[in-house]
């Protein structure tokens, strides 16, 4: 069953003409953790945001749970935990009675497992939000996103300001909600964190929607950059590797991105005379430029 | 909804007490100069101001400054018991919708499973209710202070001061819901509400003194409001009450409708 589904849902805001979401054709499947991937600016709040109802598109429809985001609003948001992208809570208020003023709106809230969110956060409740660091805002906001184990969550960044202790901390919590059935769509633009967390992902750049991938194939691609640092200058021809999708000449070396498994190009760049090798992941908008132009 | 009505009472809490406590200074003041106001020659002081400087405020006789009815209304609640309520009013009103996307909370209050149209009416509910209070705490105030230093006032007067001044509250508090709708910020909500009240306030001073505005009175909120009249003749003018009514309506209405189809 499908848990969301968009059909060429279009937003272009007033007083653009640029199109901030073109022609959206998604479907999460109930269950999947769901990573929304692509730079800033692509449209992955803005997706979120029409999802959610705040703003209107300007064509096309977005159904949750099989119900129109707009005439049954209600019924779907019923359903939903809600993490935004940058956190702005009621400032006067202290942690717990945020909790309490948000556990207003909701139904069956589980007190046990709430306790348990804010044990595991480690979140002083009793300090005013106004008192509490861009990390605590952020895991105060994912608590209130969690805890009636809502069936859809949808998350825009939600590691943003946590520190990677926390991060792990996130992570295992979203893979458990699992267990309660619950589906995430969550946005991102750390390569890392998708494929950690992600059973599928969805590629968007410039609002639109450029590829959807299986978790599994997107880590077989395996994308690298090297850096090779030396002082000689190598022919062109000897980078002409199975793997080797991109070249470029630096001030120290050689500039490199690669695809798939490294080894035969790590083989054969070793006659070189290289005096370092660094091997990292590539930025998104480098794995955007290169492969979902 | 009711979370959001007891969270908007607890964070207008301190206001409402800090306006309460300037209210009630300001009339005590008043009331307690009457009595040394009225042994002076009131009389010979007011024919020597200009005929169009009383009719500017609202008197017309040297009756009106002195009777408490009249020197209540002239002094404090012609105008300024009005300007001072409209600042509150246009802030808690500014504050429902406005307020929150200026502060950018609205987005994870309206992503919780509450229709517009309820988290619009609960925002707007405590403020009704507190300027209702404002209004009920004053009037109050002013029969308590009369009682203190033995001056004569008419409880029906009050109760007529009373229900039509809250009205008239409610009816401003219905244009300043309408402007929250369209503004993205607090502040232009409480500029725009209290211009509006001044701009009322100016039409009807000037019908008072200029014969060819006197038509334009009719397009005055203030022409449904004369507290002087109210104090004195002790009954409530229910068309009036039902044209304030209907402002409120109306303004809350729009509002509504409009906070429905925004994108925020």
């Amino acid at each position: 069953m499908n848990i969301i589904e968009t059909k060429n849902l279009t937003k272009i805001y007033h007083g653009t003409t640029n199109k901030a979401l073109n022609k959206l054709n998604l479907e999460v499947i109930e269950g999947e953790i769901f990573g929304f991937i692509g730079p800033n600016g692509a449209g992955k709040s803005t997706t979120i945001r029409l999802l959610l109802d705040l703003i209107r598109p300007t064509a096309g429809n977005a159904e949750i749970f099989g119900f129109d985001v707009n005439k049954k609003s209600l019924k779907v948001r019923q359903g939903i935990g809600y993490l935004p992208g940058e956190i702005f809570l009621p400032e006067s208020m202290t942690g717990i009675e945020c909790i309490h003023y948000y556990s207003g709106f909701k139904k069956n809230i589980d007190s046990a497992y709430l306790n348990s969110l804010l044990k595991r956060f480690d979140l002083n409740t009793k300090k005013k939000i106004r008192e509490y660091s861009k990390g605590n805002k952020q895991k105060l906001a994912i608590v209130l996103a969690l805890m009636n184990k809502s069936k859809l969550l949808l998350l825009d960044e939600p590691t943003s300001g946590l520190d990677p202790m926390n991060q792990q901390e996130f992570y295992s919590i979203i893979l458990e909600t699992k267990k309660w059935g619950a589906t995430t769509f969550f946005s991102t633009h750390i390569l890392e964190e998708a494929q950690k967390l992600c059973d599928r992902v969805g590629i968007i750049k410039e609002g639109k929607l450029v590829k959807i991938e299986n978790i599994e194939e997107f880590k077989q691609k395996n994308i690298r950059e090297m850096h090779l640092e030396t002082s000689d200058s190598i022919p062109l021809s000897h980078f002409q590797i199975p793997g080797i999708e991109k070249v470029e000449r630096t001030t120290t070396g050689y500039h490199i991105i690669t695809i798939g498994p490294n080894a035969e190009i790590i083989k054969k760049i070793s006659h070189e005379h290289i005096t370092d090798i660094k091997i990292a992941e590539p930025s998104l908008e480098e794995i955007f430029m290169h492969f979902y132009k | 909804m009711i979370n959001i009505v007891i969270q908007k009472i607890k964070e207008q809490r301190n206001g409402i007490i800090y306006y309460a406590a300037g209210l009630f200074g300001y009339t005590w003041l008043l009331i307690s100069m009457f009595p040394t106001m009225q042994k002076a020659d009131m009389e010979q002081l007011t024919r020597s101001m200009p005929e169009e400087f009383m009719k500017f405020f609202g008197g017309d006789s040297f009756m009106t400054y002195s009777k408490i009815e009249g020197f209540l209304s002239l002094e404090y609640l012609g105008f300024f018991f009005i300007l001072i309520i409209t600042f509150y009013v246009g802030s808690s009103a500014g504050s429902a919708v406005a307020g929150s996307i200026e502060k950018r909370t609205i987005d994870f209050d309206l992503s919780q499973p509450i229709s517009r149209t309820r988290y619009a009416l609960g925002s707007f509910i405590p403020g009704l209710i507190l300027s209702a209070f404002l209004v009920l705490f004053n009037a109050f105030t002013i029969w308590v202070l009369c009682e203190a230093y033995h001056i004569d006032i008419s409880n029906k007067g009050i109760l007529a001061f009373m229900v039509t001044a809250i009205f008239f509250i409610w009816a401003i508090y219905g244009i300043a819901a309408f402007f929250t709708s369209i503004f993205k910020s607090k502040l232009s909500v409480v500029l725009t509400t209290v211009v509006l009240t001044l701009g009322f306030y100016l039409l009807t001073s000037l019908s008072n003194i200029i014969d060819k505005l006197k038509d334009y009175n009719h397009y005055s909120l203030f022409y449904l409001y004369n507290p002087q009249k109210l104090l004195l003749g002790t009954t409530i003018t229910w068309n009036h009450i039902a044209i304030l009514a209907a402002i409120l309506i109306v303004g809350l209405v729009s509002s509504i409708v409009i906070f429905n189809k925004k994108n925020l």
